[in-house]
């Protein structure tokens, strides 16, 4: 059923739903959630903020699924990232220090070097993999989305009876 | 032509995406609700069981952040070093909480008050913990693993004596001497060969001959036989040779410094090979198995090991203290949580006057044990300042102890400590004094006997400053009962028996099968009559692993019965032992000390030689020009 839906949230992402430019933002912005580890406080802002912005919802989904084993693959490289900067600049420090003795802020766990390190990969990534996925998402369009739509699995997949809760989200 | 079409503005909010977006959140709200109690009991499972580095259970947690109170019921904590017995056990525990700490992800506890404290309880199932090697409890505990692994108890074993005293199984090529003699001894010869040759390359002897020849030349010289220009020629000759005898001289000074300094490593070389004699005799002693009769040696045998796990767990809490309260304020890193990713690492940035990430202000308990046990009786605790950024309370940790009343049970158990980490350095201090309770069965198993210590006082005195540690632990009894781990009957009627005397003239394999059967008459004599027993044991040095040194009027009392009628045995014994490894060493170690003595003599002679050479000559063209000149002013410059 997961799967069937998450094939839904594909096709309606890469096919229908939303510019390209919103497709590319919903991947851009559902990247966070896969490359960082999900329970913390800027997640929820950023699912928020997926939430009310007019991205594609679908596009944020595939975006996590996306980048969920990214995230876990590249968790060495945040932690070095994240120690870097945590205990390695120390111009920082005092930046650091008032993240960690900050109500809230310090729920961010900024503190912690996957958290940290993930964050700012995420973020430094962000602005080309928007453009990147818009790219991508307007070439699958102008080029394989013809020939797809005609097999059977896509018609399957399409005509699909589960109901999709991410039409409420539609651009 | 048709318009083109109006371009749809660009909508940055999907304003219908609120309605979910409230819902989520109300339903995010309504499951932290429901599920908070479970989410706390979870974390202090979690965050005690990290802590503790063994299973930490709690029945129930109830959560009530309005009051911030949170009630826990049924904590059990294991005991890390004994899986299937609880640490302590609590029905209930009050936790006041302050709320607004909270968001900046810090705990801070007014009050805890406990009830319904239980210790030493027995598990219905193990409270040990797997897969967490990396946790600071786990190295911490691994660290006093090795620690009592590699703690230097000597072995004690009456076997030694039944075994035959074969000299023969003590092999030349495992003796330290005679490595070190060879290498000594190559070393020597190298360094001989190697100033030999510094000297050579030196060539004093062309500067040598020519002075030698001049002062010849000069000898009986006088002004007028030379007249003055020859006389001012040949003074200003003699002193330019002597300032080159005493360039050489320096040359030649420099040479004997180093060459010196290799002669003192050659001798030192010789004290290290004395040393290491001495370290075969004991590993040929240690083959053969016998034991020593020294008190110093005998105390670690017998009551080392029993010292050392006494001692654990004070290392083992004191460890963890170091890892969660560190002194200072720097910024400190701590393994991140456990989770599906990678845990990371969490840096704590400490700021002072901000709040520290744990605070336990007060914690008070108050506990009645009932019945006749032996720690039947009221008792009373009280905790202040448990935090894990001291630096930042300005505060040290106190906990204190007593017992407070009760007919039955110990008469004192009285309990001080004060963890002092607000400086940059540590100083903890400890005390603790139990007096009428049970003390733990001693085994004495070289000796096959059980040491019951009775109903007896514990002492423990600790401090610790830095990296330093000195402890002294004593358990003295007045009630110790003695038990032969295999006794029958008839051996404890044969014990009681006059031991049969030691044959003056026998094989020493015979000796030694007599010996044993007596030594162990001679153990159980000597200590069954013993009803006061004191063991004392101290720890010093570094924290990390600290030195221990154990001692007991039960040592003294064995000692002097071993050795009053075994010591001439094991003594002779020990005599064959000695001689055969000095046999086998002698001849290396002689040609090591002539290596040494050659090298000393050869080139630490050699340059003395030429440095006495030089001065005389130099002496000598003085001499001669004190002559040519005749004390006249201007003659030779």
């Amino acid at each position: 059923m997961l799967l069937l839906k998450l094939l839904q949230s594909l096709v309606k992402a890469l096919n229908s739903d939303g510019t390209p430019g919103q497709v590319g933002a919903g991947i851009a912005l559902g990247a966070v959630f896969g490359l960082t580890p999900l329970v913390n406080v800027h997640n929820l802002v950023l699912f928020v903020l997926a939430m009310i912005l007019n991205v594609s919802f679908p596009g944020v989904m595939l975006g996590w699924a996306a980048f969920l084993p990214f995230g876990f693959a590249l968790d060495p490289l945040f932690d070095a990232v994240g120690r870097a900067l945590l205990t390695d600049v120390p111009a920082l420090v005092p930046f650091w220090t008032w993240c960690y003795n900050t109500p809230l802020v310090a729920l961010t766990n900024f503190n912690n070097t996957i958290v940290l390190g993930s964050f700012v990969v995420w973020l430094v990534a962000t602005i080309p993999l928007f453009f990147l996925a818009r790219w991508l998402v307007t070439r699958y369009r102008a080029t394989v989305y013809a020939r797809l739509q005609e097999t059977r699995v896509f018609q399957a997949v399409k005509a699909s009876k589960a109901y999709n809760l991410y039409t409420m989200f539609h651009p | 032509m048709t318009a083109p079409a109006a371009r749809e503005p660009l909508r940055i909010f999907r304003w219908r995406g609120i309605a979910p977006l409230l819902l989520t959140l109300v339903l995010v709200g309504l499951l932290y609700w429901l599920f908070a109690d479970v989410l706390v009991r979870r974390s202090v499972e979690q965050a005690g069981t990290d802590f503790v580095g063994a299973r930490v259970d709690l029945e129930e947690a109830d959560v009530r952040l309005s009051e911030g109170v949170v009630m826990l019921r049924g904590l059990q904590v294991t005991n890390p070093r004994k899986p299937m017995t609880n640490l302590i056990e609590a029905e209930q525990i009050v936790v006041n909480v302050r709320m607004a700490p909270l968001l900046e992800k810090k705990v801070i506890i007014d009050t805890v008050a406990l009830r319904g404290l239980r210790f030493g309880t027995p598990r219905a199932t193990s409270g040990a913990v797997e897969g967490r090697e990396g946790s600071p409890a786990a190295e911490v505990a691994r660290a006093v693993d090795d620690w009592l692994a590699s703690l230097p108890i000597p072995e004690f074993s009456l076997e030694g004596l039944s075994q035959v005293i074969n000299t023969e199984a003590v092999a030349a090529e495992s003796l330290a001497t005679l490595r070190e003699a060879r290498a000594l001894a190559g070393l020597a010869d190298s360094s001989r060969a190697a100033w030999m040759a510094q000297i050579e390359a030196l060539d004093p002897r062309p500067t040598l001959d020519s002075a030698t020849a001049l002062v010849r030349r000069l000898e009986g010289q006088t002004i007028r036989s030379l007249g003055l220009a020859g006389a001012r020629d040949a003074a200003t000759s003699a002193r330019r040779t002597i300032t080159e005898l005493t360039q050489l001289d320096d040359r030649l000074a420099a040479l004997q410094t180093g060459v010196d300094s290799a002669v003192r490593q050659a001798r030192q070389g010789l004290v290290a090979l004395a040393e290491a004699r001495h370290q075969d005799y004991a590993y040929a002693l240690g083959l053969l198995n016998l034991p020593s009769l020294d008190a110093p040696t005998l105390g670690p045998s017998l009551f080392g090991r029993f010292a050392a796990q006494q001692a654990a767990p004070f290392l083992y809490w004191l460890g963890l203290a170091e890892r969660y309260m560190p002194p200072g304020i720097e910024a400190q890193l701590h393994r991140g949580p456990d989770r599906f990713r990678a845990s990371g690492t969490d840096v704590l940035f400490n700021k002072r006057e901000q709040l520290p990430k744990f605070l336990l202000q007060v914690a008070e308990a108050s506990l009645e044990i009932g019945g006749t046990g032996a720690a039947a009786g009221d008792y009373a605790a009280k905790l202040t300042d448990l935090t894990s950024a001291p630096a930042l309370v300005g505060r040290p940790t106190t906990l204190s102890a007593g017992r407070t009343g009760g007919q039955v049970g110990p008469e004192t158990v009285r309990v001080g400590a004060t963890l002092n980490r607000v400086g940059a350095v540590a100083r903890d201090s400890l005390s603790a004094l139990v007096a009428g309770l049970t003390m733990p069965t001693v085994t004495l198993a070289p000796l096959g006997i059980d040491l019951g210590l009775g109903r007896g006082t514990t002492d423990l005195v600790l401090r610790r400053f830095g990296d330093s540690l000195d402890a002294s632990m004593s358990w003295e009894s007045g009630d110790v009962t003695w038990r032969r781990l295999s006794a029958t009957p008839a051996d404890t009627a044969a014990d009681t028996a006059q031991a049969p005397a030691l044959p003056s003239q026998l094989s020493l394999q015979g000796v030694a099968g007599a010996v044993r059967s007596s030594a162990e008459g001679v153990v159980w004599r000597a200590l069954q009559g013993l009803h006061d027993v004191r063991i004392e044991a101290r720890l010093s040095g570094l924290l990390a692993r600290p030195r221990l040194a154990v001692g007991s009027n039960v040592v003294r009392a064995l000692a002097d019965g071993l050795q009053a009628e075994l010591g001439a045995e094991l003594r002779r014994a020990e005599g064959e032992v000695r001689a055969r490894v000095d046999a086998l060493v002698q001849e290396r170690v002689t040609t090591a000390e002539q290596a040494v003595q050659g090298f000393q003599s050869q080139v630490q002679e050699r340059v003395a030689a030429e440095r006495a050479r030089v001065e005389q000559l130099r002496r000598d063209l003085e001499a001669r020009i004190r002559a040519l000149t005749g004390g006249i002013p201007g003659i030779g410059g």
